[in-house]
């Protein structure tokens, strides 16, 4: 369900009004920013990741459905960028190269010490874990990201996260 | 993971149980109470995950480069930091381009540097007299207390004639009632088997942690600055009075008597207004405040609501409320979808319209300042 607002400004976006994509632009943008730098680490790699989203988006929006919603559509677009520069890191490697950041500059601490938790969780945890537990991706949805594992392996995996997070003694 | 009751637990969790599993399951729960507990630590887990909210801002030309982009502008999209080094480059040029005009901009910088020294003595002055009036209205005094209970034991006899002071704790028996002074603040009576701390006793601030009893607080007017820690929750009073039954062992309830209180929860402020009550869930939740007379169907559904935020739930609750329960839908925002949060903007709505200057994306994207005018728009109606 979306709001007649949002439909509007989706159609008018698909009519090719930038203004209309700005707003939306705007309304969408620190959610997928937060994700892709809790995915990568790496606030400049996590801003230089939402602008290519927004822009593929745009580039694809003719696409969105009547009745899709447009933020899960976003969504699925984000994950696919996200899970493609994880796998050819070709953002970072250009900033690495034009001395931006370093190999090692890997670390986001926030404001909110339970967010701290899930941001110090082991790569393939804490992005399995993310997916699933925040995003609402499936079992099934996941382990077509990561190819070394089944989707059993990424259950077992997901659990034993939520299970070491819950016992963790900064927890609560 | 092998634990058959653990597989069970997570299958029940993530909704993957048939009926008549999930039915058998918590049949169990009934008699496993460690499954209990993890079941109640994984929901408090996931309700912290709904509350996360993004914490982490992006730079500001971000939009700027997705805007600049779709206008098929020349811009590269580069990293913002490389964006900043370009701004810098520009400023340094033109900084080279002001010096170049010679004695006027001298003297202009004289002048200015001069009127800097002046501002800045005035600044450190009006600190040093913010400090001394500081320091005079920070200076701590004890509390008068005052017996309300006939008998009452040695010790507590023995503070009522001393007074409290900052960080003084006070215990009081089953049948022992007190009522403590603050003086040009507000009085509070404590009731029954009750334990407070004060930490903090001064005309700017005064403050205590209550670990259980019962405490009726009565405002002076003009009085802002009383605050309240239960658990890991601070209530401050608006002028307000207010109740609270505190508990270590059951579930603790404020009931706002009069204005409204502020929760302040994790940094996160809810204003709670007179006639309504609220209980804790736990050492830093809240539930939804419920109207003094609201039905005992609806109290039901916001007690389910509080443990499982389900669409039956929810839908229920929305079909039984009228205009009295606008602060329980209002709360509710915060906590629900943004597709259900739609449909309960869609019935607050019903009751109280809009203000002009917010718009209903506003709500949806819970905007703090559009939030805060609703509330006050509502709030005044009453």
């Amino acid at each position: 369900m979306q709001h007649d607002y949002i439909r509007l400004l989706i159609k008018s976006a698909q009519q090719g009004k930038k203004n209309a994509y700005r707003e939306l632009c705007n309304a969408n943008l620190k959610k997928i920013y937060n994700l892709s730098l809790r995915i990568t680490l790496n606030k400049n790699i996590a801003e230089i990741l939402t602008q290519n989203i927004f822009i593929e988006a745009w580039e694809n929006i003719k696409f969105l459905r009547e009745g899709q919603a447009f933020d899960i559509w976003l969504k699925s677009i984000a994950v696919y960028k996200i899970f493609d520069e994880m796998r050819t890191s070709k953002i970072k490697n250009d900033l690495v190269e034009k001395g931006i950041i370093t190999e090692n500059d890997f670390s986001v601490l926030s404001s909110d010490k339970f967010e701290n938790l899930i941001l110090l969780l082991p790569d393939k945890e804490r992005i399995a874990f993310i997916l699933h537990d925040i995003e609402e991706y499936t079992y099934e949805e996941i382990s077509d990201f990561i190819d070394d594992m089944t989707t059993l392996e990424i259950k077992n995996m997901i659990r034993s996260t939520r299970n070491s997070l819950i016992n963790t003694p900064d927890y609560d | 993971m092998t634990n058959p009751d653990q597989i069970l637990l997570h299958d029940y969790f993530d909704n993957l149980l048939s009926p008549e599993a999930q039915k058998e399951f918590e049949e169990t729960l009934l008699d496993k109470i460690d499954l209990a507990i993890d079941l109640g630590k994984l929901k408090n887990l996931q309700r912290n995950l709904h509350n996360l909210s993004s914490n982490f801002e992006p730079n500001e030309i971000v939009i700027e480069n997705i805007i600049a982009s779709l206008l098929e502008d020349k811009v590269k999209i580069d990293s913002p930091e490389i964006e900043v080094e370009k701004e810098d480059t520009k400023r340094k040029k033109k900084k080279i381009k002001k010096e170049r005009k010679g004695l006027k901009a001298l003297t202009k910088f004289r002048l200015k540097r001069l009127f800097t020294f002046f501002a800045f003595l005035s600044f450190i002055a009006l600190i040093a007299a913010g400090y001394l009036y500081f320091q005079k209205e920070n200076s701590s005094f004890p509390w008068e207390v005052s017996l309300i209970s006939e008998n009452s034991s040695s010790e507590l006899q023995s503070i009522v004639s001393s007074g409290l002071g900052s960080n003084a704790h006070l215990t009081i028996g089953k049948d022992e009632s007190v009522k403590i002074t603050i003086v040009n603040n507000g009085i509070f009576e404590l009731h029954g088997e009750s334990e407070i701390e004060i930490i903090s006793g001064t005309q700017l601030q005064n403050s205590i942690i209550i670990e259980n009893g019962n405490l009726e607080f009565t405002p002076q007017i003009g009085n802002i600055s009383f605050q309240l820690i239960h658990n890991e929750i601070i209530l401050q009073s608006k002028n307000s009075q207010f109740e609270i039954t505190a508990s270590n062992t059951s579930t603790s309830k404020v009931k706002v008597l009069t204005n409204f209180v502020d929760i302040n929860l994790k940094n996160v402020v809810s204003k709670i207004p007179f006639n309504h009550t609220i209980q804790y869930l736990d050492k830093n939740h809240i539930s939804l405040p419920l109207i003094s007379n609201a039905s005992k169907q609806l109290t039901k559904l916001v007690h389910e609501f509080d443990i499982k935020q389900s669409n039956k739930t929810i839908l229920s609750i929305l079909k039984l409320s009228t205009k009295k329960n606008v602060f329980t839908l209002f709360f509710m925002l915060s906590k629900v979808t943004p597709t259900h949060r739609e449909l309960v903007i869609e019935k607050l709505q019903h009751f109280y319209p809009l203000p002009k200057s917010i718009t209903i994306l506003d709500i949806l994207m819970l905007n703090n300042d559009a939030l805060e005018t609703w509330w006050e728009e509502i709030y005044s109606s009453l």
